[in-house]
């Protein structure tokens, strides 16, 4: 699968159309182009595989400065500044308790929109943008439990890998921001 | 990113502009009522407020709201048209319907909301208004008058020309001309002349056919002036003036001359400067007077398209951009720098630095236009409280007077909506316990009339509003032995708290010093709500009072929220910046001028005693000692409500106007931090939240006062 962004960037830029999936490759272009598949931008942190529907992800950016929040989770990196808009920037490997990130020169920032709100994921490196067919999700599944179980939206195969779809209402879940111990303070009026 | 406004919010918020310009109305009627003679424009300006709702209404679907609007547009008709009598009774219901309109707008669209919020009550109130069918005995007053001028007049002209007669007014018949393509301006011109005499009753094309590109036009005065008054007060080319004969002389007291006593038309009470020649209505000329009334509807129309209403998020976002521009202005500066540096430049410096000046001016001035546009006047939410004044006063039985000052005062939209509730708090404090009953005042020598001061002005940069009533006040025994009572505080703490420490316990959740809880004042949430909701806004709260005289309030706040004003400084080797409206100074103090009571630091400053915290240490920063010198430690002081704590820092980076972010759903509430900032060169920065870190230095979550330092301040 490419390696360099470009490739992945035309593939955003064709979001919305049916796109030829692996399966299609196999059976040669004779096949109707299914139009129920879900685009998945995938990526890895620490030796996991992970994905993320194409639609929940803004842009992908290299790291950039992030300014600390004192009082916050472990990980929670701090505020990252997106073209204007203040965003939290949040380790996904310290988050899904895989270690920290090691920030090599593969590192990305995942800018995912969650319930209206942006957020930047740190991940380990982006490996390319596949298309899942319902039939190979496996939704909710049993085996894993506790609250890494909670993270998991569903499992999905590709390329004899097990990709872990993530939920993001639980990975993004505001209640588990703050540092352990801190109240979170009375809304503001309304505006941050 | 904001979703379109929903029809449901465009109707809400002109429904709502419309109710309040109907308010304003209602006020300033109550206002004249009392002194028995209002301008019958107010009540024109009323009835067409509700006309446009009903029509509003119905636009949107919002049954329920225009059949009370019809309902109250037909008692409106009935005021203005003089079948029904404008008495305190009819003007309760009209403010009340104000009420009423506002909490079917609360809950529209809600259906478990409609059925809570019945206008049915009002309707019957309304229904019991309508006009009884007294007005025939003033049908003969007008016997005097030219048939051929009552023969034109509407029903409403008709009304009005007897209400002159019976206020005793001369009438008089104003002759204009006018060029036919300046008609409306001329028009309006002569109104406005005429309207500084008295009322204009009615216009009437006249009889005397000019030529073709002229209009000429009868007004029907009626005014307390001479005619020589009239008329060199509307000296001007084509306009002559003549009296009426038949009118009711000015001779009697206003109100007393009784129709009967109206001098017949052949007994002319005063001599006849001219002999009036009324016009007698011709068909043709109708035209004249459509044209003065297409002159008053595009007037209007005019008007109304002066306004534009923005969404506030919109006005964000050019906020915002200017915000970068800011920025990018910043940048630029550095790289001007870099090219001052670069040999054989110093032409190409100096112009950069001449353009880079001038975009500096246009940047601000674009900021100051930007932030102008969200200025509103107080007199929004000042409204408002002269309404609650009004009901509140009526049903405690309290005669109070409330005088407005400074209604003109401008401040952020967004300060102005968040200031309606502790305002309203406040002024229900004063008629509640503030203000005596009638009997009481009379007993101390006071005037029966308890009044209320509500006065609004802008200092420097703030804008102070003050709430002064003339009541009990309060005495500072009486609210210690309260808090001693009520827990608040210890007996022995009590002991050693200076008077205006004492005054301040007020602002504790759950003190209230009556005992008797009323509906309007309630208990328990009281001035508590207040303090946090003008501490919400940067502001600062003060109180002063005296038993027998009465209270004080004024609040200060910043005039914009937006964009603020912030001190940059340093502590750890992290950057934050501190609003500066809640900064009163900086000062420097040596480690040796720290001294602690009962484990808290506390510095002197000016015989005051604060309480200080490190910033590093709460947000568990490390920071390196060895850089730091003792002899040199910054606190910031700052202020909040009533309560002045210092902060310490490890370094103080200077001033800078910057525009405040959100940190978005999961990192609001991060307690001590109210959102982030763009420092030039790409830096973001967080904003401290003053509030929530002298709440926690004074060791309570949201308590004012802090009863582990008795010592400190001492006022």
């Amino acid at each position: 699968m490419p390696e360099n962004n470009e490739d992945i960037w035309d593939q955003f830029g064709q979001v919305g159309e049916p796109l030829a999936t692996e399966e299609d490759y196999e059976h040669g272009y004779a096949r109707v182009v299914r139009v129920d598949l879900q685009q998945h931008v995938v990526f890895r942190v620490g030796d996991e595989t992970y994905g993320i529907p194409i639609a929940q992800i803004g842009e992908i950016s290299k790291p950039m400065f992030t300014t600390p929040v004192p009082r916050t989770a472990d990980f929670v990196l701090g505020i990252g500044n997106v073209r204007g808009v203040v965003i939290p920037i949040v380790d996904l490997a310290t988050r899904l308790r895989l270690g920290e990130c090691a920030l090599a020169r593969e590192a990305r920032v995942l800018i995912v929109r969650h319930a209206g709100e942006q957020t930047g994921l740190l991940v380990d490196e982006v490996i390319g943008v596949m298309s899942i067919a319902p039939e190979n999700l496996e939704e909710a599944p049993g085996a894993i439990t506790g609250a890494r179980g909670d993270f998991i939206r569903a499992l999905a195969r590709w390329e004899g890998r097990i990709i872990i779809i993530l939920d993001l209402g639980t990975v993004l879940a505001p209640a588990d921001f703050l540092a352990p111990g801190v109240r979170r303070h009375a809304n503001r009026g309304g505006r941050g | 990113m904001s979703d379109p406004p929903k029809p449901s919010a465009e109707f809400l918020s002109e429904a709502q502009e419309v109710i309040e310009a109907f308010s304003r109305n209602l006020l300033q009627l109550d206002a004249q009522q009392r002194t028995g003679d209002y301008d019958p424009d107010l009540l024109n300006a009323a009835f067409r407020a509700i006309h446009s709702l009903k029509g509003l209404a119905g636009l949107f679907g919002a049954t329920r709201i225009s059949a009370l609007a019809h309902a109250l547009e037909s008692t409106l008709d009935s005021l203005r048209l003089g079948r029904l009598p404008l008495s305190q009774p009819a003007l309760d219901v009209l403010f009340e319907a104000v009420e009423v309109f506002q909490n079917m707008l609360a809950v529209f669209g809600s259906d478990d909301g409609e059925a809570t919020v019945s206008p049915d009550p009002l309707m019957a109130r309304i229904a019991a208004l309508s006009p009884d069918s007294a007005e025939d005995e003033g049908a003969n007053d007008l016997i005097g008058l030219d048939p051929s001028i009552l023969g034109v007049l509407t029903e409403y002209e008709e009304h009005r020309l007897r209400e002159n007669v019976r206020l005793g007014r001369r009438l008089y018949r104003v002759h204009a001309a006018f060029d036919l393509l300046a008609i409306d301006v001329g028009i309006e011109s002569l109104k406005g002349k005429l309207k500084e005499f008295g009322e204009v009753i009615t216009y009437l094309p006249s009889a005397d056919s000019g030529s073709d590109d002229r209009i000429e036009l009868d007004i029907l005065l009626g005014s307390d002036a001479t005619l020589d008054a009239i008329a060199a007060g509307v000296a001007e080319d084509g306009v002559r003036v003549f009296a009426l004969e038949g009118a009711a002389p000015a001779t009697e007291a206003p109100g007393a001359s009784r129709p009967s006593q109206s001098p017949r038309p052949s007994h002319p009470s005063h001599p006849v400067v001219h002999e009036p020649r009324m016009p007698t209505p011709v068909p043709t000329e109708d035209e004249a007077l459509d044209l003065v009334d297409a002159g008053a509807a595009a007037m209007s129309l005019r008007s109304i398209s002066q306004t534009v209403r923005v969404d506030l998020e919109r006005l964000d976002v050019l906020m915002n951009l200017v915000g970068e521009l800011a920025l990018v202005q910043a940048n630029l500066t550095g790289t001007l720098e870099s090219v001052r540096a670069l040999r054989g430049a110093a032409d190409v410096s100096r112009e950069l630095q001449t353009h880079l000046r001038t975009m500096d001016r246009k940047l601000s001035l674009l900021q100051q236009s930007i932030l102008d546009v969200r200025m509103v006047p107080l007199g929004q939410v000042f409204d408002k409280l002269a309404r609650v004044v009004r009901k509140l006063g009526r049903e405690a039985g309290k005669d109070i007077r409330l005088n407005i000052t400074g209604a003109e005062t401008e401040l952020d939209k967004l300060i102005v909506e968040e200031l309606s509730d502790p305002l309203m708090h406040m002024i229900r404090n004063c008629i509640d316990h503030g203000i005596e009953t009638e009997t009481e005042r009379s007993g101390l020598g006071k005037s029966a009339t308890g009044h209320i001061d509500l006065r609004a002005f802008q200092k420097g940069n703030r804008v102070v509003i003050e709430v002064e009533d003339d009541g009990r006040g309060m005495d500072w025994r009486a609210i210690r032995d309260k808090a001693v009572s009520r827990g608040v505080i210890a007996e022995m703490e009590s002991r050693e708290m200076a008077r205006q420490e004492v005054i301040d316990l007020i602002f504790v959740p759950g003190f209230s010093t009556k005992d008797t809880a009323t509906e309007v004042s309630g208990r328990g949430v009281g001035m508590d709500v207040v303090k946090t909701n003008i501490a919400r806004l940067s502001g600062l709260i003060d109180v002063d009072t005296a038993p027998g005289r009465g209270s004080k309030f004024s609040i200060t706040l910043p005039v914009t929220l937006a964009i603020i004003q912030a001190l940059v400084i340093e502590t750890a080797r992290q950057t934050f910046c501190i609003p500066l409206n809640s900064v009163l100074e900086s000062i420097m103090v040596s480690a040796a001028d720290i001294e602690t009571v009962e484990g808290h630091e506390v510095v002197s400053l000016r015989g005051k005693t604060l309480p200080i915290l490190h910033l590093s240490r709460i947000f568990g920063l490390q920071t390196d000692y060895r850089y730091l010198d003792p002899a040199r430690i910054y606190v910031v002081i700052v202020g909040l409500a009533q309560h002045r704590v210092g902060i310490v820092v490890d370094e103080l980076l200077g001033q800078q106007d910057v525009v405040i972010k959100p940190l978005g759903r999961a990192l609001r509430g991060v307690p001590g931090i109210a959102g982030a900032t763009e420092l030039g060169g790409g830096r973001t920065v967080l904003l401290l939240d003053v509030s929530v870190l002298v709440e926690e230095a004074l060791g309570r979550d949201a308590g004012p006062a802090d009863p582990t330092a008795p010592e400190a301040a001492h006022a």
